[in-house]
């Protein structure tokens, strides 16, 4: 035991004086995180205001009505712009703007003598949301414009005598009955505001539950999980791979001469792959939770999944490093099978979005249980199944390993 | 006190079909330096393998201060290897490293620092004890590691060619430091490819081949068995057969070495030279280069194993 601690803490201290090589993959995946999950994060305060562009060929008070709504303070989602149409055709084609609306001349002249009047909507081909968006938005606004022109019978006499004042368009919307001098629309109005003010229906929001940082989805805690545990292997097998150029450059030789034993050997190798594995996932959840500010869910289950994760790993290298012949040869394999555990086990893309024919294969890999049991932790459930996937396998390659292993340095 | 601090008796070890050791053994008293000998392929890596455990299944014994020593596993804490790589920790610094291989053998960790201390200053180290390794010289990281081989005090030291790829000062110092183990009571096996480095430090010899001991005995011994007669070089353009086919027409000189374009006699009386050389013109061999000299290690290596230590 003491020798096995020896060469555990011999490890760490090598390791501690050349970092390099463990930091740049405990940065990789923290970057590619940080890339993929901002292109990909639905952050709630940057959403991108829709660009409306606006041909207004009426000029008119239905059209500034139409226009102004657009630009309510209520609404602020809207960045709009009033264009000629040629040039918000332009623009659109450009995709320069969701949507072009062009209001007709005459538009408000029909709306008050009540005939049908249309409103042209372009919207940008290569976008998918924002346009519909616009669409509902001015559909909406057409029900309402209808609505109200029928209600107080705005006609174009009234409009007339308005014409000139600088009155800006909610004032005059506000005063077109008494301006009317209807005494039958002003009473409608009244009436209508005593229904709508206050109204009898109204929407009252409640937040039930504990304030978390937690702002609905958070995109990071989906991406670093997969990414992570792909490089997680990456630096185990670092550690592990030690085996062979210990072996190669005469370390283990000399080593053997001591009286230290194959399998204390074998067992202080696995171990540092294992205890350094553990030591810098906890390092990849800590950064995960200051700057992505993960919730990773019940800490102790992701404690529990994280050492058996990294002892399935380091069992795994390690019987790989008893056929591996030497470093360059170690070197060669390493990397494609961690790719294809990664690409077949979630890390890379969502195993779901695989082909049906390979999907079995993810269940095969190490990354997919990892990120199964990740997910879960995440809902605060325990992952039962995960765990002892990997804990069986695990204990299994250790064995192998340590017999592998202990015929490769025994010979 | 025993003689024999080492006593390897009948060591036989196949790999399949290829006998890596066959019947060898020697043996080595306290303090005694010992040159093991024999070019690439001997069975040297093989007997360093069994002597640290990891080569199995052989047949024979090695007894270490009267005990089988793979019966003990204690007594490898007397025993230490300085291997041909420079097998340590490179990121870490020189007592770093002594302190790491020294744990490793049933020793104090105070008894450890002093000693660790102590060989620095042995190997002139003492001075950048807390550097990197990475920044020291050939012949500097050589230096210690013979002191790593030496942290835990063994009684007997298997150097695997400990000088190689240094330049001569700095070998100039570790033969000094291999001369004074053998002083202390420490028994040295050392392997080596510079015939000239074991004249000058080993008290015995051991030349091997094919897994097998060729011959063994002081240097004087073995020089004995060429003769004190004078060794003649040849080189030139000529096949080993067609010296084959000569060979049976040279009777006043014996043949140690043929080798391609080389041949090596010795020579009772050197007035012959001048009736080989006509035998060579007759036969119409080029010789480009002749050079006699007197019988040494490498005469003695040649003649054992037909081949250069190098080869």
């Amino acid at each position: 035991m003491k020798r096995i601690i020896l060469i555990l803490k011999n490890d760490i201290k090598r390791r501690l004086k050349s970092p390099l090589s463990i930091l740049i993959l405990l940065i990789i995946p923290v970057m590619m995180t940080g890339i993929i999950g901002t292109v990909f994060s639905p952050s709630e305060n940057k959403m991108p205001k829709i660009r409306v562009l606006i041909t207004d060929n009426d000029k008119e008070l239905g059209a500034k009505v139409f226009i102004e709504a657009f630009k309510s303070p209520q609404v602020d989602m809207f960045q709009l712009e009033l264009v000629e149409e040629n040039k918000g055709r332009e623009l659109i084609s450009n995709n320069r703007g969701s949507a072009l609306i062009i209001i007709p001349s005459g538009f408000s002249k029909n709306l008050l003598k009540k005939n049908k009047t249309n409103l042209l909507l372009i919207k940008n081909p290569s976008e998918q949301f924002m346009p519909n968006i616009v669409e509902e938005f001015s559909k909406t606004l057409s029900i309402l414009l209808s609505g109200a022109i029928q209600v107080f019978e705005i006609d174009e006499t009234l409009i007339n005598s308005i014409k000139g004042t600088n009155m800006d368009y909610k004032s005059l919307i506000t005063m077109l009955p008494m301006l009317k001098k209807n005494k039958t629309n002003a009473e409608k109005f009244k009436k209508l505001m005593t229904y709508l003010n206050p109204p009898l229906l109204e929407i009252k929001k409640e937040i039930t539950g504990k304030k978390t940082n937690n702002t609905g989805i958070n995109i990071f805690s989906y991406i670093l999980p997969g990414i992570s545990i792909m490089f997680l292997l990456f630096i185990i097998e670092i550690f592990i791979r030690d085996i062979l150029s210990e072996r190669e450059d005469g370390k283990l030789q000399r080593m053997m001469f001591a009286p230290l034993r194959a399998c204390e050997y074998i067992t202080a190798r696995i171990l540092s792959g294992w205890i350094m594995g553990i030591l810098t996932y906890l390092i990849i959840v800590l950064i995960g939770k200051l700057i992505f500010n993960i919730d990773w869910g019940n800490y102790f289950f992701l404690f529990i999944l994280i050492i058996i994760t990294c002892f399935w790993i380091a069992s795994f290298f390690a019987l790989l490093n008893a056929f591996f012949k030497n470093r360059n040869q170690a070197g060669a394999f390493v990397a494609p099978i961690i790719m294809i555990f990664s690409a077949f086990g979630g890390s890379i893309i969502q195993t779901n979005q695989l082909p049906e024919a390979v999907r079995w294969v993810s269940a095969l890999t190490l990354n997919h249980w990892f990120i199964i049991g990740a997910n879960k932790i995440r809902s605060n459930i325990f992952p039962t199944t995960p765990i002892l996937i990997l804990l069986i396998s695990g204990i299994i390659l250790y064995i192998i390993a340590s017999k592998a292993l202990n015929k490769r340095i025994i010979i | 006190m025993e003689k024999n601090i080492l006593e390897i008796k009948n060591i036989t070890k196949n790999y399949g079909d290829l006998r890596a050791l066959d019947d060898f053994g020697f043996s080595i008293n306290r303090g005694e330096i010992i040159g093991l000998l024999g070019p690439n392929g001997a069975g040297k890596t093989s007997l360093i393998s069994i002597l640290s455990g990891t080569l199995k299944d052989f047949s024979g014994s090695v007894s270490f201060l009267g005990e089988d020593l793979f019966k003990n596993r204690k007594l490898k804490n007397n025993m230490g290897i300085v291997p041909q790589d420079m097998a340590f920790y490179d990121d870490l610094n020189a007592i770093d490293n002594l302190m790491f291989w020294g744990g490793l053998y049933d020793i104090s960790k105070k008894k450890l620092k002093e000693r660790a201390i102590d060989l620095l200053k042995i190997v002139q180290l003492n001075d950048r004890a807390k550097e990197p390794i990475k920044n020291f010289s050939g012949g500097m990281k050589r230096r210690l590691n013979i002191a790593i081989g030496l942290i835990h005090e063994p009684e007997l030291i298997l150097l695997d060619e400990p000088t190689v790829g240094i330049d001569v000062q700095a070998k100039v110092s570790i033969l000094e430091i291999i001369k004074d183990l053998g002083k202390n009571g420490i028994s040295v096996i050392f392997t080596t490819h510079q015939l000239s480095e074991v004249e000058e430090i080993c008290s015995r010899i051991i030349i091997m081949d094919k897994g097998k001991k060729l011959v063994e005995g002081t240097l004087k011994e073995l020089i004995d068995i060429v003769g004190e007669k004078e060794i003649v070089e040849i080189k030139g353009e000529f096949s080993i057969k067609s010296m084959n086919d000569l060979k049976k027409n040279i009777e006043f000189a014996e043949v140690i070495a043929i080798k391609e374009n080389y041949i090596s006699l010795s020579f009772k009386n050197t007035d012959k030279i001048p009736d080989m050389m006509e035998m060579f013109f007759k036969n119409k061999i080029k010789v480009s280069d002749l050079k006699i000299k007197s019988p040494n290690l490498e005469t003695v290596f040649l003649k054992f194993t037909g081949r250069s230590i190098r080869d």
